[in-house]
């Protein structure tokens, strides 16, 4: 990069929060998704101000920026695929209110969800989505993808929470979009649009979400199958009961071993769990306890059991979030982000879970299966040996059989992940009459195409590109060329 | 940095690519990562450093400064091991990195003096006489247990080396002290050739099994690791080890009152390491009225005093700096150790002990 520009950025932020080294460009090229492309330049700003700063200096040289929060993105959200500066909101992480009178909390992006909870507890308050991630992950990341987590059926996604924001807009201005009311109906929800939008309409500097009491009692419910049919028909017999629990958890055999592996955590071996959790007044949970213990014995449970106790149901829950990484613990076999977080509506989670392990066998490789089921949302979890080519190529096959099941489902490319790089070809054959609307927005809020370039409907061909991993797939997987390609500046 | 003298090959990175691809890149790493909590740069977590590892090994990245450092500011105290979802050895990639790098002739300069000291001096400190004279007692000819005190004891922490050696003599022990060479633990932290460190377990493990010794006895936890899981590979040893936390559970130690308020600081080699979290508690406990609270952080989940690793040599004043965020914990009170190291590092802002002192000043004598 250009050294008046570095001299720039170290004006903007203090030399010690800029990087061109070789350690940082590297590693800041890599999220937790398959990808990785060297940075130029890795800043880290610590007000609005820096960051707009920051942005009409790289707008103006046309240098791509790329945010990124806890570097947790499975898609790769975070890799500068086109290069240029990532900023990481890593100083960014003060709570600037709390208000439980008037249900909101405002914060920087860079806070860590896990650490916003454990103030927020201190009031009796939380924010509610929870994803895996959790103790990583960033707000500004979890809004930038829309995330959420396991307890989305009862409590929503992020973007339910999201009341307003303050963002850096691609020309470097900052813009306030929504509100810190619960109700608002004045002109577009242009914080909505940024919600899920993966940094490619601008930085996020400030956040107000909405918070919810903390539900004074759960519980959890855990049945076992021998049938993966039996176990989704007890999540639809569930729901049409009515009864809507406030989380419900799925894993099949692979991701069960591989926890029971890993943790030696005290779960049945079958070819299926479902994790029911239910929260609220103890009354209420016992009565609808029962009633799920019934649904999963009548649906044909193996077994079922329950527990009110903290620490097993803390155990219960941190085995069902450990899945991804437990599974990379599986001898000569590497847990590979690819096709991991399709959604269908509720009732079709038997269909897809049954064509996802027909299709695994015909390619042979593995697929592990596992999700917040209750909402439709699924996680497949590829195990390759990521040192052969040959795996990564019927892996790439599987995951477009994989979507083109979820399309015939009715289902969507991404529940909670969201798009970048991985599922771009899918989502592009999903929205197909969307992405013309997708490209206006983009070309209007962003017409020099610096924020996160290369991503979503811009991303051209195949996935198995820019690949972190040994094996040296052969791929035309690329950023597309002709879309005000952003290079001036970036050596 | 030294140089570049050869183009780095990877040697021993080789062997833990299973291990670096078997990393999903999850962060849970960076939660508990005490350096990455003071730096806050990715580059400095262990996720980072297991990506550098990466890097070096594909040839995907030049091992300029930037690279050494990270790979260094480590202090090995394997929390991330501890914590890691997918059982990702990441110390072993991390040592494996450091060797190919130091093997190839990137060297931080800090690093290589102090190892190159070592391997001449059989010292780092530029101490030239034996340890046995510091302390004034002769080798034995013959004796059931040894005391091996590491480098640190004689030359920077002398009164845990008299503590220790006072205990010995008041429980009647038939110990002797040795003409001891440094253990090699920095060289390995450095990453120096195992034919090497090979050479100085050969010079230490005949001075010991010559006097016909059954037990040697470590005040200092690092130096036990060098001999039970870097000598170990080499030869076997005839004689039994014991850090002296284990070794004077055994006896019965008459203690005086005292109302000191103490904690104690779990070292990463003795406690994550070995398990040997409960003897040095049941030591402290014997002290009638001794006042004893556990820090927020403790046992398993510990933080590292900041001089593991032999970090300090790439960087002091993170070493320091983790230091006084664990010396902050302890609120005011004493902290009981078990390790010369950690003792070294928190000194330099808080009032530390190790247990065998704490032990040695309430003897009944």
């Amino acid at each position: 990069m250009n050294p008046t520009i570095i001299k720039e950025l170290e004006n903007i932020v203090g030399p010690e929060n800029v990087s061109t080294s070789e350690a940082d460009t590297y590693v800041f090229g890599f999220d937790s998704s398959i990808h990785h492309h060297k940075a130029d330049a890795v800043v880290m700003p610590a007000t609005t101000e820096e960051v707009s700063a920051i942005v009409k200096l790289a707008n103006r040289h046309k240098i791509p920026v790329v945010a990124r929060g806890g570097g947790t993105g499975l898609s790769g959200h975070a890799v500068p695929v086109k290069g240029g500066i990532v900023l990481s909101t890593r100083r960014m992480n003060k709570i600037m209110e709390i208000r439980v009178e008037d249900l909101y909390v405002r914060v920087q992006p860079g806070i860590i969800n896990d650490e916003l909870n454990s103030v927020l507890k201190k009031r009796n308050f939380y924010f509610p989505p929870t994803p895996g991630s959790g103790k990583v992950a960033t707000i500004g990341g979890m809004v930038a993808n829309n995330a959420s987590g396991m307890r989305a059926i009862k409590y929503g996604a992020t973007r339910d929470y999201v009341m307003g924001m303050e963002v850096v807009l691609p020309s470097g201005e900052v813009a306030h979009f929504g509100t810190r009311t619960i109700k608002n109906s004045s002109g577009y929800q242009l914080d909505r649009l940024i919600v899920g939008s993966e940094g490619t309409l601008g930085i996020i500097t400030e956040i107000t979400l909405r918070i919810m009491p903390v539900p004074r009692n759960k519980a959890l419910v855990l049945a076992a199958f021998d049938d993966l049919r039996k176990a989704g028909q007890t999540i639809s017999n569930v729901i049409a009961y009515p009864v809507i629990p406030s989380a419900m958890e799925f894993m099949d055999r692979t991701c069960i071993d591989a926890v029971i592996s890993a943790f030696n955590v005290n779960f049945p071996h079958a070819e299926a769990i479902v994790m029911i959790e239910l929260d609220g007044h103890i009354a209420e949970i016992e009565e609808n306890m029962k009633i799920i213990e019934k649904i999963s014995e009548d649906t044909g449970a193996i077994e079922v059991r329950s527990s009110s106790d903290p620490k097993e149901m803390d155990e219960w829950v941190a085995a069902r979030k450990a899945v991804l990484p437990a599974m990379s613990a599986m001898p000569n076999k590497a847990s590979v982000a690819l096709a991991d977080d399709m959604s269908v509506p509720i009732s079709k989670i038997p269909d897809a879970v049954v064509a996802f392990h027909e299709i695994a066998e015909k390619y042979d490789i593995i697929i592990a299966t596992y999700g917040h089921a209750g909402d439709g949302n699924l996680h497949t979890k590829f195990l390759l040996n990521v040192n052969d080519e040959g795996a990564w190529k019927r892996g790439e096959k599987a995951v477009d059989e994989v979507y083109d099941v979820v399309r015939s489902l009715g289902g969507t490319t991404s529940g909670e992940h969201g798009i970048a790089i991985t599922k771009a070809p899918y989502m592009q054959k999903e929205r197909r009459d969307a992405l013309a609307a997708m490209i206006a927005v983009k070309k209007a809020l962003d017409p020099n195409n610096i924020m996160n370039p290369g991503k979503l409907f811009e991303w051209e061909g195949k996935i198995l590109s820019n690949l972190r991993y040994p094996a040296d797939v052969e791929e035309d997987g690329h950023p597309a060329e002709g879309f005000g390609d952003p290079v001036e500046g970036v050596e | 940095m030294m140089d570049k003298t050869e183009k780095f090959v990877p040697e021993k990175l080789n062997d833990v690519v299973d291990e670096m691809n078997t990393c999903t890149a999850c962060a849970t790493c960076l939660v508990t990562c005490d350096v990455f909590q003071v730096l806050q740069w990715d580059s400095s977590s262990p996720r980072g450093r297991v990506q550098l590892a990466y890097g070096l090994y594909k040839g995907e990245i030049e091992p300029d400064n930037s690279v050494l450092t990270r790979m260094y500011q480590c202090t090995m105290c394997g929390r991330c091991v501890q914590e890691c979802p997918s059982s990702v050895r990441l110390t072993d990639i991390f040592d494996a990195a450091r060797h190919d790098l130091y093997e190839a002739g990137y060297r931080l300069e800090n690093y290589e003096k102090f190892s190159n000291k070592i391997l001449t001096e059989g010292n780092p400190y530029n101490g030239e006489e034996p340890r046995w004279k510091i302390f004034g007692r002769e080798p034995k000819e013959r004796a059931e247990v040894a005391y091996f005190m590491g480098c640190k004891i004689a030359f920077k922490e002398r009164e845990m080396g008299e503590a220790t050696i006072g205990l010995l003599e008041h429980l009647g022990v038939d110990y002797t002290l040795l003409d001891e060479t440094c253990c090699g633990a920095p060289l390995v932290n450095a990453g120096v050739s195992d034919d090497e460190i090979r050479k100085i377990a050969e010079r230490n493990v005949e001075e010991i099994a010559k006097r016909g010794v059954k037990k040697v006895i470590f005040s200092c936890p690092s130096c036990m690791m060098s001999f039970k899981d870097v000598y170990s590979k080499f030869m076997d040893l005839p004689f039994e080890l014991q850090h002296e936390v284990e070794f004077f559970q055994d006896y019965d130690i008459e203690l005086k009152h005292t109302g000191e308020k103490v904690t104690y600081h779990d070292p990463c080699h003795l406690g994550r390491h070995y398990g040997i979290y409960d003897e040095p508690r049941e030591l402290i406990a014997r002290i009638p009225d001794i006042d004893f609270v556990e820090m927020e952080n403790s046992r398993e989940n510990a933080s590292c005093c900041g001089a593991g690793g032999s970090m300090k040599l790439a960087d002091k004043e993170l070493g320091v700096k983790i230091g006084k965020n664990r010396v902050e914990e302890a609120a005011g009170r004493t902290i009981i150790t078990a390790c010369p190291n950690c003792k070294n590092n928190l000194k330099i802002s808080g009032r530390v002990k190790s247990v065998s002192e704490i032990l040695y000043e309430n003897l009944k004598k």
